[in-house]
């Protein structure tokens, strides 16, 4: 398999060369299709000091089809599903989207992108989409409140 | 000759230069291939090799033969080399100029500009004043070359060659470059590896690189899934700006598709490309409106079309879409407003109508959708989509007599029974008339409660959903009303469309109604209409009858045998029978009203306990009616 070979590679790569703000390890040992992520979201971002743990599972036919990401820490974005799963589906990470090329370091550049500005009109959760475009305060009030709450 | 003779050190020297060169030192002479490669590629335009007097009478033989073979501008970045050939006179070089001869494999360098670089030895043998000269000349002849010998600074731009060396010099190009490019590494985007260039491929249209493996890999995936889109250069970036700048983002998107004979140059399959290539035309095909659809239903294919012609054999030469789509662009646009709206503005004309089916090669009408008439035959657009007689009768006979499950829409057709259905297909409860879901448990209260549409209605249409008055709305009052509506309006819109033929339609269909017009006079000796409104005062004013319409009530039907028409109205009748009915006690009677209610619930009760029981079928209420067929309508 050249997608495990692949991803072995890409491993070493943010071992040696980690993506700014990201801790990366493996879930289980042996295992090189599940990545776990300790995302540090970016300082001028309203998600300032909070740690994200976000997973990766990089499907069988990696990097034909895109990984899939979870926030397994809770989070207030419109952009990330306000469910158990966190799913994070935008640009690059869209089947129609993804090329083989694009790499978990760049993916994880456009989450880190994509904390500090929101993107509303490509939202997953509706709600909080609205919000986040007609009522910023009170959605930045509950952003910060959930750092504190899950996110320390 | 003596061993210190200028001409041997020379030779020696240029020798040391350029190891290629071949030297016949017995004749002091020697050949030296030279490579062109122009920093800037070279626009070479290949033209129709008589056009050279009057290029517009080509092109109307060009496209008379059929062929799009016109003039073409290539840029070409490697051309054949310059072979030149060096022969030291006797005096050289103080008394004597080199001679020199320059050809090009193809003759592809016009021999004005051969023999200008030739007499370049001379002139540059006398600017140095008659010394060795080789190495300069041999240089400026590089430096040429590097300029594509000027021939761009030319009254035309570019070089003017006959058509009949294109293939030759485009595939010299090729080669070259390719031979380039497999001494190159490159690292491949997919895999990360360093990869030779051997096994590596490059998009002729981006230049992005990437292995042969990874490339097979992922085009062969994407052809088995079927994603035609994902066939596209996989660098992120690749045709993005493009796309974006222009504002056309999809016809960027299918453009940046990659061509067959990309795939088959990558190494896959050809069965794999092949399918590759189906499934774009198809989807081009389905997506053009102007496509005309076989009319045999067991066929369906495409229409053989000009502007999709069938794939060819040979993969590498499939020009439908890729080669032409640059054209298209501007092409399209026009032709845009024409395809989409023709059908219906303006008539195609009469030598167009000729449709053959690629498939089964039906030759029909794309205007009727019938076999092929002839030109001179008059016939009427029919729409594709339109069903066939057959089918929409049957489409009609669905629509007129069923009632769709409210759950999976499986049409339902009751031939018996009480409008308490259960799904064949998902097991739902529901209601036929209204199609209302109904409790699994209890469905019947649906049935019972007063205020609601169905009150009382369960055995409406006992004897089945068929040969009901068309008039009649009752049966189709709940579910299928809307249904109902909408066939009216189209129907009132084809009447709209095609007068003559709905007048004739009209007119059988009075002839029908009144035929059964007169049918129900005979069945039931009064119109049915009147029937009808009978039974909607019955169950509305149950409680304060008119007198009149109480008299009308209390007519006898001498027929025994209950007309299908009518089945509605019996339905009604024999729920609301008394419940003693049955016991001989023939006699005409009414009822007090308050009686008549006891009686109905008793009767119901009855039918529920044997619901409960599951054994309602067994409650035939034809027994009801009695042996002397005499009933009573109340």
């Amino acid at each position: 398999m050249s997608g495990n070979k692949r991803i072995m590679k890409e491993f070493a790569d943010v071992q040696s060369n980690p993506p700014p703000g990201c801790k990366i390890t493996l879930e289980n040992e042996g295992d090189m299709n599940l990545w776990n992520v300790v995302m540090d979201a970016p300082s001028d971002s309203i998600y300032a000091g909070g740690h994200f743990k976000i997973a990766i599972k990089l499907p069988k036919e990696y990097p034909f089809k895109p990984p899939v990401l979870n926030f397994k820490t809770k989070l207030y974005h419109p952009n990330v599903t306000n469910d158990e799963n966190g799913s994070m589906c935008l640009g690059m990470l869209r089947p129609d989207e993804w090329k083989p090329p694009n790499k978990i370091a760049d993916v994880l550049k456009l989450v880190r992108t994509v904390l500090a500005s929101p993107q509303p009109d490509d939202a997953v959760e509706q709600g909080i989409a609205e919000q986040y475009k007609n009522d910023r305060k009170a959605f930045e009030k509950t952003a910060k409140d959930w750092v504190g709450k899950y996110a320390k | 000759m003596a061993e210190d003779d200028e001409r041997v050190e020379e030779l020696g020297a240029l020798e040391a230069i350029f190891p290629e060169l071949k030297t016949d030192h017995d004749h002091f002479s020697a050949t030296l291939e030279l490579a062109v490669s122009p920093s800037e590629p070279l626009l070479v335009r290949f033209v129709p090799q008589t056009s050279r007097s009057s290029s517009n009478v080509t092109y109307a033989k060009a496209c008379m033969n059929g062929s799009a073979y016109v003039e073409r501008d290539v840029a070409l970045s490697h051309l054949p080399p310059l072979s030149l050939t060096v022969t030291l006179p006797d005096g050289y070089p103080a008394d004597a100029s080199p001679k020199v001869h320059l050809t090009t494999d193809q003759a592809w360098l016009p021999s004005g500009k051969l023999r200008e670089l030739e007499s370049d030895a001379k002139r540059l043998w006398e600017e140095y004043g008659g010394c060795q000269i080789l190495y300069t000349y041999v240089d400026h002849l590089q430096q040429a070359a590097e300029r594509g010998f000027d021939l761009d600074q030319s009254a035309d731009g570019c070089l003017i060659l006959t058509a009949t060396a294109e293939k030759e010099l485009v595939a010299f190009d090729a080669t070259t470059k390719l031979a380039i490019f497999n001494a190159g590494t490159y690292d491949c985007g997919i895999c990360l590896e360093p990869k030779k260039g051997l096994s590596c491929y490059k998009m002729p249209r981006c230049g992005h690189v990437f292995c042969l493996q990874c490339l097979q890999d992922f085009y062969n995936n994407a052809i088995t899934e079927g994603d035609v889109g994902g066939i596209r250069c996989l660098d992120p970036a690749c045709g993005k700006e493009a796309g974006n700048a222009d504002g056309r983002k999809r016809k960027r998107k299918t453009e940046r598709t990659l061509h067959p004979r990309e795939l088959l140059a990558m190494g896959i399959e050809e069965a794999k490309v092949r399918r590759y290539v189906e499934m774009k035309r198809k989807k081009k095909l389905e997506t053009d409106k102007s496509t005309v659809w076989c009319p045999r239903t067991w066929c369906q294919g495409p229409a053989k079309s000009a502007k999709y012609p069938p794939i060819q054999s040979d993969l590498a030469a499939y020009v439908a879409d890729e080669a032409s789509s640059d054209e298209s662009d501007a092409e399209t646009a026009p032709n845009a407003q024409q395809t989409n709206s023709p059908a219906k503005d303006t008539p195609i004309a009469l030598a167009d109508r000729l449709a053959v089916c690629e498939k089964c090669t039906l030759a029909f009408c794309r205007v009727c959708y019938m076999g092929w008439h002839g030109e001179f035959a008059r016939c009427f657009p029919r729409d594709p989509n339109e069903l066939s007689v057959e089918e929409k009768a049957s489409y009609d006979y669905i629509r007129m007599n069923t009632s769709p499950c409210p759950t999976c829409s499986s049409p339902t057709q009751k031939t018996m029974g009480c409008n308490h259905m259960k799904c064949f297909q998902c097991n739902t409860h529901f209601c036929y008339l209204c199609g209302a879901w109904l409790d699994g448990g209890n469905p019947y209260i649906h049935f019972n409660k007063q205020g609601s549409q169905c009150f009382q209605r369960l055995w409406e249409l006992e004897e089945g959903d068929q040969g009901q008055d068309p008039g009649d709305q009752r049966g189709f009052a709940g579910a299928r009303g809307w249904e109902q509506l909408a066939l009216e309006v189209a129907r009132e819109a084809d009447e709209r469309e095609a007068e003559a033929a709905a007048e004739a339609v009209a007119h059988e269909a009075q002839e029908e109604v009144d035929a059964r017009a007169i049918e129900h006079v005979i069945a039931l000796q009064e119109p049915i209409v009147l029937a009808m409104a009978q039974i909607h005062l019955n169950e509305q004013q149950a409680h304060e009858e008119q007198p009149r319409a109480a008299q009308q009530r209390r007519r006898r039907n001498p027929f025994p045998a209950r007309p299908p028409a009518a089945g509605v109205a019996q339905a009604v009748r024999r729920h609301e029978r008394p419940n003693g009915a049955g016991n001989g006690a023939r006699v005409r009677r009414r009822p007090a009203v308050q009686d008549e209610d006891e009686r109905q619930q008793a009767e119901l009760q009855r039918f529920l306990e044997m619901a409960q029981r599951d054994e309602e079928d067994g409650w035939d209420s034809d027994e009801l009616d009695g042996d002397d067929g005499r009933f009573v309508i109340r």
